[in-house]
Formats: C-alpha cells, structure tokens, sequence
C-alpha cells in the first residue's frame, strides 16, 4: 500500500483487510507505546492492542465512529489498559499505601544503583508502586487532571496528590543516586 | 510550606493546574531558599525525563499483522464489504475525461459522502462522492483519488479480464501492477492505460489530459488519439486532441490531505478551495488581487466553514452562502 495518508474509512469499507494492513504498519506501534506507558508491561501492551484491534475487527460493521479510526482506537487502547491495570490491582487503602511507601522507595532505588539515567528512570517508573504509577501515568501520558484522574481511579482528588507527590519524590531520588 | 507541598505545586504547574494564587505561592516560595529552586529543576528533570518512557522501544506491526490474520483465519480474504448508502442506477457519461498527474499523496477528507453499490447480478460497485473529495481503493489494491461531485464505478468480477473503470467526475489513478490491463471510461473518452499513476478528471473548465509518470493512450469518440508520456498533455478540443505545449501540475492542491498555504496568491487558493469542496466562490470587490497572498498554517481534513472563516479572519471581510455550492467572498483589499 502506497502513500502515507488515505481514507482508512473507506478503505475498511471496501477491502477490510488491507484496511488492517494499514493500521498494523502505521499506527501499531504507537497504540503500543500509548498502552506500554500505562501498564510498563511490553507484552502487555501488545495484547492489549491485538485485543483492541480484534474487538475492531469483528465489529467494524457495526461500530459509529465520531472522531477519526486512529482517535477511536487509541481511546479503545486506553480504556482497556486502564480495565487492565484494575483486573491486575490490588489496590490498598490510602494508608496502608503511605506505610508501605518508605520501604519500597528504598528498594527501588538500590535496585536503580549503577545503572544509566534515563534507564533507572524508567526502571523506577516500573517499580512505582500501583496507584502511584498509575496516577502519574495517567497524569504525564494521558494528560488528564487530578480531578479526571481521581474519577477514573475512583480514588479522592487529596488521595491523587498524594499519590502524584509520591511518584514525584521517587522519581527525582532516582535521578539523585549516584552511578 | 512542606517539600511535598512544593513538589505538588511544580507538578501542577507542568500540567497547567496552577491556579493564580498557587503561582503566587510558588513564586514566592522558590524565591525564599535556593534549596526549593533545586527541588523545582529536580521535579521539572523528572518530568522531561520520564516523557521519552517508551520511545526506545520498537513494536513489530507487520509480525502482529501475521498473528492478527492467523486469528481471523479465512476471514479476512472473504471479508465482505458494508453496503452502504443505494445509489440510483442512473448515470450521467455527458462529461469529457481529462487525464491529469496525480501528485504522490492522495487525498483524504474523511468526512465526505461516499456510497457503494452492490447492483444485484451485474456485479456493479459504485462509489461517488458529495461535497469532497476522498480515496477509495479497488480490490487489486489501486487507489483511486476521487474529486468532489465524482463517481467511479466498476465490475470486479470482471477484473481477470481487465480492470474497466467508469467515470464521472475527476479522479486520480494509482494503479497497481497486476498483469491486467486498465481502462478508463466515459462517454467520449476511452483512457486505456499503460503507466502506473494518472489522473482522470471532468470539468466544465475545459478539456485536457496530463500524465505524470508512465504513459495513457486517450482516445476520442471520433477515433482520434494519442499517446502520452511523463510529463506530458493533451487538450480536447471541438472533438479534437491536441498535444499541450506546456504542463504544469500545479492545479492539484485538492488531492492532498493538508491544504498548506505559505505566501500563496489568494486566488489559487479559492480556485483549491473550490475544486476540494466542489463549491463556486465569487469575489464581490477586490482591489490588488494579484497583492492578495495567503498563508494558512495547516488545514487538514478541515470543513469547509472552518477554512472559509480563516479567509475572512485573514482579509477583515465576510463570506456570504448563497446556496450549497456558491459563496460570495466580500470586499478583498490587499495592498
């Protein structure tokens, strides 16, 4: 298939898999690394798009799309990482987050020791705790606010600040420990 | 105020949550200690740090294509189309063919009018569009660049034999190289084609034919012809086909998925502007219009409202709806 942009409609009207075609060649990576930084999981989020993308398949007839296919498919990806990331939670209260919080920031970072910057970032990113990731995910990839943020996780908005300060505080020890 | 406190605050500062009281508060805060200025550049490290997560990674779309077919099976290669809107089966082959360069990316409007049509026993697949221009694509994977107030319709069970397009309207050819041949028909035109990417258009502007790349043979109904080559056209006129002395392809703004304008001369981008919503916009008064240049940013898959309103934002004046397809553009004073 030739061409960079054309009419990913029309085409899944007139010749469905060539319609896919393109959508694999063009824009799974991106779904990918939409979901990926969401879940910090890369066989997640592969799975989580293959899912996306087959529910998209065997409904494409009857799906009403508003905005553009893309827009659609990567809201899809989003909300389906989020189902996931719950299925896979076990998130505690508030407190019991606060408690534990100390003792895995500090495994964390001796976890990171030695390692390239932008690597222990990452690393760190990974081994946030639940919630934590979560909440700053959802706030530096998804863009949303705390409000937004606390809608989706079902959590208090004082509850996602907590949360988001917490991240932050991890985060910027991470870039304070010496390799 | 705690580090916490602070910390919160720069957050929400990057995210844009701030409010004016909250910027004051932080203000004055990192003021008071060069500790708290650290702690600002530290959070705002992370954040710029932490938005590259995932872009070292690569995902194999084309292996997870494979895996996607496997799971759809066979499927996929029956896959039926969605018949949309029913035409009329009534077509009108009054209109002349012109031949034209299809520039290398098609256009896409997403949101034109568009049906297909499924006509029981001839096998007749119709695609026509409204008030933009779109792309469709043919089963052998051709595209097809079709302009606003066009129609293209074909039989494709018939395409072992070869590929015969009607046409009504004006619309760019991508072919695909399948060993068959391809054709493109009207009323007074028969295009058969020997190159790989052509335009085929019909206008009450006049009567012509460009090709780009490749070579098209256009044959009149009065049995006269000629062949063309890259770069190369040919005019129809009083029944007769003549070679262009020169060609330009500069008339084709409407295939392009972005209308991008830097310093252009207004009255290209009316005529792109007409020929990509299959509108007529008339100038009521106009002084210096050769001063008159455009620049519009990018417009992409923009309604035709939203890119009028640009013009009027641009020039201080006011566009006036006549009907559907006519407009009046006000006063245009460009010194």
């Amino acid at each position: 298939m030739t061409g960079d942009k054309i009419n990913l409609e029309l085409i899944l009207q007139t010749n469905p898999e060539k319609g896919f075609e393109y959508i694999y060649e063009h824009h799974y990576d991106i779904l990918c690394k939409a979901s990926y930084r969401l879940l910090l999981d890369r066989d997640a989020a592969e799975d989580v798009v293959q899912e996306v993308l087959l529910e998209f398949w065997n409904k494409r007839e009857q799906i009403q799309i508003n905005t553009s296919i893309v827009a659609y498919l990567k809201r899809s990806v989003y909300n389906r990482s989020i189902n996931y990331i719950k299925s896979k939670s076990r998130f505690t209260d508030d407190e019991n987050v606060l408690l534990t919080y100390e003792d895995e920031e500090d495994s964390v970072e001796e976890e990171i020791f030695g390692n390239e910057m932008q690597q222990k970032l990452d690393k760190v990113m990974e081994n946030l705790p639940e919630k934590c990731k979560y909440a700053f995910a959802l706030s530096r990839f998804e863009h949303k606010t705390y409000n937004e943020i606390a809608e989706i996780m079902d959590i208090s908005v004082k509850t996602v600040e907590n949360q988001i300060s917490k991240a932050l505080k991890i985060l910027r020890n991470s870039l304070l420990v010496k390799s | 105020m705690s580090r916490e406190e602070i910390s919160l605050l720069v957050h929400k500062k990057l995210t844009g949550q701030l409010s004016d009281a909250e910027k004051q508060e932080l203000d004055a805060t990192l003021s008071k200690s060069e500790g708290y200025g650290q702690l600002s550049r530290e959070i705002e490290a992370v954040w710029s740090r932490t938005g590259a997560l995932g872009d070292d990674l690569a995902f194999d779309g084309k292996a997870a294509f494979q895996k996607f077919k496997n799971k759809i099976g066979s499927e996929g290669s029956n896959a039926q189309t969605a018949p949309l809107t029913i035409l009329s089966a009534k077509r009108n082959n009054s209109r002349m063919v012109f031949l034209r360069y299809a520039a290398a990316a098609a256009a896409v409007f997403v949101t034109a009018f568009f049906a297909i049509q499924f006509f029981s026993g001839a096998n007749l697949t119709t695609v026509s569009t409204g008030s933009q221009s779109m792309v469709a694509m043919l089963p052998d994977g051709s595209r097809i660049s079709l302009a606003a107030n066009s129609e293209i319709s074909y039989d494709k069970s018939k395409f072992t034999q070869g590929r015969e397009i009607s046409l009504r309207g004006t619309a760019v050819f991508e072919v695909e190289k399948t060993g068959q041949s391809f054709s493109v028909h009207t009323d007074k035109l028969h295009v058969a084609v020997m190159g790989t990417t052509f335009m085929v258009s019909d206008s009450k502007a006049g009567q012509q034919v460009k090709v780009m790349e490749g070579k098209v043979a256009v044959n009149t109904k009065n049995k006269t012809s000629l062949i063309l080559q890259g770069r190369e056209g040919a005019n129809l006129q009083n029944g007769q086909l003549t070679r262009m002395e020169e060609v330009t392809f500069n008339d084709m703004a409407w295939t392009e998925p972005e209308m991008v304008y830097n310093n252009e001369p207004v009255s290209r981008v009316i005529s792109d502007i007409e020929a990509k919503f299959g509108v007529k916009i008339s100038l009521k008064s106009v002084q210096n219009l050769d001063k008159c240049t455009f620049t519009s940013g990018s417009l992409k898959n923009n309604r035709l409202e939203e890119v009028l309103s640009l013009l009027e934002a641009t020039y201080a004046t006011k566009v006036v709806r006549k009907s559907d397809k006519e407009y009046t553009i006000g006063s245009l004073n460009c010194s």
